[in-house]
């Protein structure tokens, strides 16, 4: 599979690739510059560019948005350079990329960062909690940034939080492509009906991250689903850092 | 749970047969009802009437409605009460099954928990 | 007049002014019937957009293991539009209304027309 980096990013390429659970490898080019992926069972097991290898590579690539991409799968790594999660890794290189867009140094090593990132994820795991508890039938939520990134989740059932978060995304992204080109306005949720539960979709103001429900269809009531939603998609952009 | 549980004590208290808390979409927030009765038609139902019910107002230069009672020739009556709660629009509406069942005491009582509980929400 | 278009024009007269657009749709992304009252809302397009979403909606639903898809409804600052698969799932039923709708009563609208839409789709 071939493709441009204007239609799919490589945080996508990544995201969708270990959620499929592929193994394959991704060649990617730009500017001149060639790196590669390697996925195997779900996950980047090695990234190389020029000499260097490993986490910092896929780091760098993920700021990449333009070249091209080359997959072919099936092919098996040379080596395994990468044990961190490919969520993880997409969550800290979304880090770095906020702070490079900022001014900031790309590749801090202060353990503060870490802390800090990882204060805000708790406040936001704190009001996911708060408003599980003001839904009936509440299954799961998740805070997910347009890119993918899974900020925050609480769950109550045996469910996968990136799971819901990878595929709600993918969901309302179509939807809110679609309603753009139709010009009928702008996204504000969107409610999937299915026969075990309610999927709600609601964009923060801002429309940088959205906020994912899933309620239980038998026990939970879509009015109160859409007022807790509403209500704590303000909590949760007023909780954002500025 | 807070709500249906508070709207299944009023119930109770007024021997209503259902009764939905429900937002000016017609959806339901909350409800309380015996095996058989539809929560969510009573919802979609009563958020018409209250559109219908505005209209109605507007034209005849009346102020807002707080309440409208729809009556059947068996004596059933449904009791909707229309309320805000920090500026979001709410309606109560209960079934009662006959005139002998006065509803008033225990709509109000349920009307002043409910701002009770969402204002706190709503701080 | 199909039987289709029949039914069309009820739930059109039934939407009245909240009534932007309609559409019984393959899920190859073909209308069989309806049509939109904006000129600035291209029913076609919706019609092929919203099948897609509509596969993307059951491939969503598999893998979270939440069963099948009913419906899909976008709410945006300017319309509702819902996607309702109908009969088997090899056609799906949308409706785009203005803000104004209750959405609860076209929900129950939808679910007394769809199975007829269903029953008046030519085998």
């Amino acid at each position: 599979m071939k493709g441009n980096l204007h239609e799919m990013a490589i945080a996508d390429l990544i995201q969708q690739n270990c959620r499929d659970r592929k193994s394959a490898k991704v060649s990617i080019e730009h500017s001149g510059r060639q790196a590669f992926l390697y996925f195997q069972n779900g996950n980047v097991v090695h990234a190389g560019l020029d000499d260097r290898s490993g986490e910092e590579v896929v780091y760098e690539i993920l700021q990449w948005n333009e070249g091209t991409f080359d997959m072919e799968s099936g092919v098996k790594p040379p080596a395994r350079t990468i044990e961190k999660s490919w969520s993880s890794l997409l969550l800290e290189g979304a880090r770095r990329l906020d702070e490079t867009q900022a001014g900031n140094d790309p590749f801090p090593t202060e353990q503060n960062v870490h802390q800090e990132v990882n204060e805000m994820a708790t406040d936001f795991e704190g009001l996911l909690k708060s408003m599980s508890g003001e839904i009936t039938g509440y299954i799961a939520s998740v805070l997910v940034g347009m890119d993918g990134i899974n900020v925050a989740s609480h769950t109550r059932a045996k469910v996968d939080p990136d799971t819901v978060s990878g595929q709600l995304i993918l969901l309302v992204k179509l939807i809110d492509t679609s309603i753009q080109k139709l010009g009928a306005g702008e996204l504000e949720d969107n409610l999937t009906t299915t026969e075990g539960a309610y999927l709600m979709m609601r964009s923060l103001p801002g429309k940088q991250y959205f906020l994912g429900l899933v309620v239980d269809k038998k026990t939970g009531n879509l009015g109160n689903m859409r007022l807790i939603g509403k209500t704590y998609a303000e909590r949760l952009a007023k909780a954002m850092p500025r | 749970m807070q709500m249906n549980n508070l709207l299944s004590e009023m119930n109770d208290e007024g021997g209503f047969e259902i009764s939905v808390l429900t937002d000016s979409q017609g959806l339901t927030i909350a409800s309380a009802a015996k095996p058989g009765m539809d929560p969510e038609r009573q919802s979609a139902v009563v958020a018409f009437m209250q559109k219908a019910v505005l209209q109605a107002g507007r034209q005849l230069g009346m102020g807002a409605t707080d309440e409208i009672t729809f009556s059947d020739s068996d004596g059933r009556h449904l009791v909707c009460r229309f309320f805000d709660v920090n500026r979001h629009a709410l309606i109560l509406a209960v079934m009662a099954p006959d005139r002998e069942h006065s509803y008033r005491r225990a709509t109000n009582h349920a009307v002043r928990r409910i701002h009770k509980i969402w204002n706190q929400f709503w701080k | 007049m199909t039987k289709i278009d029949d039914l069309i024009q009820e739930v059109r007269r039934e939407l009245g002014a909240d009534f932007i657009s309609t559409d019984i749709v393959g899920m190859d992304g073909i209308s069989i019937g309806g049509g939109s009252v904006d000129p600035h809302f291209d029913a076609t397009e919706a019609s092929a957009r919203f099948s897609v979403v509509m596969k993307l909606a059951k491939k969503v639903s598999e893998k979270l293991g939440t069963g099948k898809v009913d419906d899909n409804l976008a709410t945006t600052d300017k319309a509702y539009i819902i996607a309702r698969f109908i009969g088997d799932g090899s056609y799906y039923w949308g409706i785009a209304v203005t803000r104004d709708a209750t959405l609860g009563t076209l929900r129950l609208l939808m679910n007394e027309y769809a199975p007829k839409f269903w029953d008046a789709i030519p085998s």
